[in-house]
């Protein structure tokens, strides 16, 4: 081999280098519009779960107790939690839709799916997935479902550290230093204070706090 | 022009990318994903601040970088973002690269000895 062809494949290993490093920052979280797309989501999420945590103390304080609480009453609550969720869901699909759309205007569901949920991404959730599956399993058999808020913050809140470089935006380290922070107070202080009240205070004030944030945010760069 | 500017196979570079500063100021942005400030452009590459408006202002034109002006601390930040369009730009220019050096390697003949 000339001395001319070995320094031109000595180039194309380089560049085969830099080539994976660049494709190796490629990320569709980069270039859409994130704060934009999570920021309602976040503060219409807090602010339901603070609704229905604040319908369920009340329900609770008036019947006595969870299972003093009329069953279709709680069945209807129950069903409407889960409507609203579903809407939150719809409504966070349609925002990351309308983001990626910027970049794509071809952008399917499907592809949408295939953007967000790489091997990546899946490699980290799937760990946490399955610890929160385990831990609320645990401790539903165990009996002690006080404690299942104060770990499912815990635990959520580790999955959004880990997320976090992933998805490009910061305010979700903030988000889960509040969860976690707020998840081992309620930990220890599970057994004095009402299950909603701690799930307003890790989840619901969590979620409007960095949905604020999110939206000051927005504020501060069209000044 | 943007035609082939955009096949990976082409051997014509994209000359807005292959301009030397312009080609540093993309390959520093696509490192990082966060909205890089003029100022740290300025410091990292080593461009003056004259020379370094123009080729954003350039990158800008064809849609490969965004640039967001606002004040924080009552002093103007400006703030450059690479896009998608500019990040596929420089995948397609590393390709089109490859691609060159590729057929300049065959076009050298095998077998002749090292002049070293």
């Amino acid at each position: 081999m000339t001395r001319d062809k070995k320094e031109l494949e000595e180039v194309i290993a380089d560049l085969r280098l830099i080539k994976e490093a660049v494709s190796k920052s490629d990320s569709f979280f980069r270039f859409i519009d994130m704060r934009w797309a999570m920021r309602s989501i976040l503060l219409i999420a807090g602010l339901m779960i603070a609704l229905f945590a604040g319908i369920f103390y009340y329900l609770v304080d008036y019947y006595g107790s969870f299972p003093e609480i009329p069953s279709q009453l709680r069945i209807a609550l129950f069903i409407l939690a889960g409507l609203a969720w579903c809407g939150l869901g719809y409504l966070k699909l349609n925002n990351f839709l309308k983001s990626s759309r910027s970049l794509r205007k071809d952008m399917t569901l499907n592809k949408l799916f295939n953007e967000i949920f790489t091997s990546r991404l899946v490699a980290l959730i799937l760990p946490f997935s399955l610890a929160i599956i385990l831990v609320i399993v645990f401790l539903s058999s165990r009996g002690q479902i006080i404690y299942i808020v104060p770990a499912l913050a815990i635990l959520l809140g580790l999955t959004f550290v880990s997320m976090s470089p992933i998805v490009h935006l910061s305010e979700l380290y903030l988000l889960s230093v509040w969860l976690i922070a707020t998840g081992l107070l309620a930990l220890y202080t599970a057994t004095q204070i009402h299950p909603m009240a701690l799930l307003s205070l890790t989840f619901a004030a969590g979620f409007i706090l960095t949905g604020l944030l999110l939206y000051l945010d927005l504020l501060a760069h069209k000044s | 022009m943007s035609g082939k500017r955009n096949n990976p196979h082409s051997l014509k570079l994209d000359r807005i990318i292959h301009e030397p500063a312009r080609l540093q100021i993309i390959s520093y942005l696509a490192g990082d994903a966060r909205a890089v400030p003029f100022s740290e452009l300025n410091e990292k590459l080593g461009l003056s601040a004259g020379n370094l408006s123009v080729q954003l202002k350039r990158l800008e034109d064809v849609g490969y970088v965004s640039i967001v002006k606002s004040f924080r601390d009552n002093r103007p930040l400006t703030a450059v973002t690479l896009t998608r369009s500019g990040f596929d730009a420089l995948q397609v220019y590393l390709q089109q690269l490859e691609s060159i050096i590729n057929q300049l390697k065959e076009t050298i003949p095998a077998g002749e000895k090292d002049k070293n």
